[in-house]
């Protein structure tokens, strides 16, 4: 074949954007405006000490952001500080939640994928929380976990004699950070029930019959049968999860601000209020271009990682 | 076998009813606390049902004195606006890159891959400085735009595969016919997508009526608040006025479940994302 001159290619090439065009140009003008070029610019704020003050200079700095969130990281009460609580807080949702979802998830997608009737009824019951508006959920988690002894949370574990005072769940560290993970749970568990019903659906039946055959009990048709066929699935929501739980803000942001000092806090609401309370914008740029450094990093290994172990 | 089987059955419910009595016993609580008088101190035991007769001036005044009225006809209007936009960007850019051929389109859709990778939410403080350079802060059209933006990434991969499962041959007949590409996209591509368009329409509006972030961080005026907003604000102002709280927290709820009785075929579609997102 031969080849075409570099004047023919261009000018073919000019053809087929003249074609596109029409049907392109409205979202990839609003996609660079407001996606592609924020986060290239992400990159200018944190090297700067960003003013939003129309004419203000914004004098260059290096990587002065970005060294401040290690300066001081084990000394208390510095920013670097409130950073790693958060970055740990961070890590700690993702190793809580996500198996809590997961199989959570599964274990409901099971039960309903082998009941005869009312399958629909209870897949609406699990997801109304799904769909449910983050602040009005969170009112609701707020009124529950309320210190007093008429709280529900604290009403119901001291009839059981779980506790024997009423806790004040959000304003301690640790059962705060706990109420914020049962949330996450509570929240996230029915959009993982109704992926995993949609693949249990795909396994066909007759390796449950072949397995029966072969003498294998429930457990191990689960095992054996089930968890290797929807392994895709899994993969699939792993990563969904983790990003969510790394992601984790609005729980935060709306059920404990990150207090007592900062101790629940997480990366997104650190980031968040930096940037909207303290107005420092380039240190939450820099902060923010790390964050989004280590879960595209995390992802991708972990992409690479999970479909070589899918080719096995 | 046959009993066997049944006791199953009786098992696999019991477990179900109780793990949906935990999960949905705080929503009761919320609707009961909605119809009740309660302020500064909980009552001694927690609300699961509400006393008759109902309380019903919290609604009345959450509707009239903390217009609430208002926000909710913003929250339909910004919505709704949001969802015609969405679609209407979401099907010409799936479109465009289903069936046509130009220059760059594997690098742009890769670039679009690469987006959605990062946190959405860290694109915040930049995306301010833009709305802030368009002079479009505290304006609902900048909100639009930017949830136009923000939206054509994931739904033009979302959509791509989907239009390419179109057969070629039924546009070309069209072709043939005389029909120009936009009738095509019209009458024939988006009547045999329709639920998957569907689908993510509703998770569109779902995830616009519910916004919280951008709308506090790119409007200012109280009048042009949304729910979520008004709601979220309000709840720092009445801290302990339950039942107030509670009966603007089912006023923003009520749509939302309103809307997902109605389409729940769609909402429960959410395995059809999966299959787009795997190929």
């Amino acid at each position: 074949m031969e080849k075409e001159s570099l004047a023919v290619r261009f000018r073919k090439g000019a053809r087929q954007w003249g074609a596109v065009l029409p049907f392109l140009s409205v979202g990839l003008i609003l996609f660079i405006t407001f996606v592609l070029f924020p986060q290239i610019k992400n990159v200018y704020i944190a090297l700067t000490d960003y003013s939003i003050m129309p004419g203000s200079e914004n004098p260059f700095v290096g990587l002065d952001n970005f060294k401040r969130a290690f300066e001081g990281m084990f000394e208390p009460g510095t920013d670097a500080n409130y950073f790693w609580i958060a970055f740990r807080n961070n890590l700690l949702a993702v190793l809580v939640t996500v198996p809590g979802q997961l199989v959570l998830g599964l274990l409901v997608a099971v039960m309903i994928h082998n009941l005869k009737m009312g399958k629909n009824t209870y897949k609406v019951m699990f997801y109304i929380a799904v769909i449910c508006d983050w602040v009005v959920v969170a009112n609701i988690f707020d009124y529950i976990f309320q210190p007093d002894s008429g709280s529900l949370v604290n009403f119901v574990l001291m009839k059981l004699h779980v506790i024997q005072e009423p806790i004040a769940w959000l304003k301690e560290t640790w059962t705060g950070n706990f109420v914020i993970w049962v949330f996450s749970i509570w929240k996230g568990f029915g959009w993982v029930m109704i992926i995993y019903t949609a693949a249990l659906q795909g396994v066909s039946n007759d390796l449950y019959e072949a397995a029966t055959i072969d003498g294998a009990n429930t457990m191990d048709k689960f095992f054996h049968v089930t968890l290797p066929c929807i392994k895709g699935t899994t993969f699939y929501l792993l990563i969904n999860l983790i990003n969510g739980a790394m992601n984790i803000f609005i729980q935060v942001f709306l059920l404990t601000k990150g207090d007592p000092v900062g101790t629940t806090d997480v990366m997104m609401n650190y980031i968040y209020t930096r940037a909207f309370s303290y107005f420092e914008f380039g240190y939450a740029a820099a902060c923010g271009l790390m964050m989004g450094i280590f879960v595209f990093t995390t992802s991708m290994c972990l992409k690479r990682f999970l479909r070589y172990g899918q080719d096995q | 076998m046959k009993r066997k089987k049944t006791i199953a059955q009786v098992v696999i419910h019991v477990i179900l009813v109780v793990l949906a009595v935990v999960c949905l016993t705080p929503f009761l609580s919320m609707i009961s606390s909605s119809f009740m008088d309660i302020r500064g101190v909980l009552p001694d035991t927690p609300v699961i049902f509400p006393e008759v007769p109902l309380f019903t001036e919290n609604y009345v005044k959450v509707w009239t004195a903390n217009n609430f009225s208002r926000y909710f006809v913003n929250t339909l209007l910004i919505s709704v606006c949001g969802l015609v936009i969405n679609v209407l960007i979401s099907v010409t850019m799936a479109y465009s890159f289903s069936r046509f051929k130009f220059p760059g389109r594997e690098i742009l859709f890769n670039v679009f891959l690469l987006t959605m990778m990062v946190p959405a939410q860290l694109a915040l403080i930049s995306q301010y400085t833009v709305l802030n350079g368009l002079h479009l802060i505290d304006n609902y059209a900048g909100v639009l735009l930017l949830w136009g933006g923000t939206c054509v990434a994931g739904n033009t991969f979302f959509y791509r595969g989907f239009f390419e499962s179109v057969p070629k041959e039924l546009e070309e007949s069209m072709f043939l016919d005389g029909a120009s590409r936009f009738q095509v996209l019209l009458h024939c591509i988006i009547p045999l997508c329709k639920p998957a368009i569907a689908t993510s329409a509703i998770f569109a509006f779902n995830g616009y009526w519910g916004d919280l972030f951008n709308i506090l961080t790119f409007i200012k005026t109280e009048e042009k608040r949304t729910l979520s907003v008004a709601l979220q604000l309000f709840r720092g102002q009445h801290t302990t006025e339950y039942g107030l709280m509670f009966a603007a927290s089912v006023i923003v709820v009520i749509p939302v479940i309103v809307i997902f009785v109605i389409f729940q075929k769609q909402f429960m579609q959410q395995g059809l994302m999966e299959g787009a997102v795997k190929g």
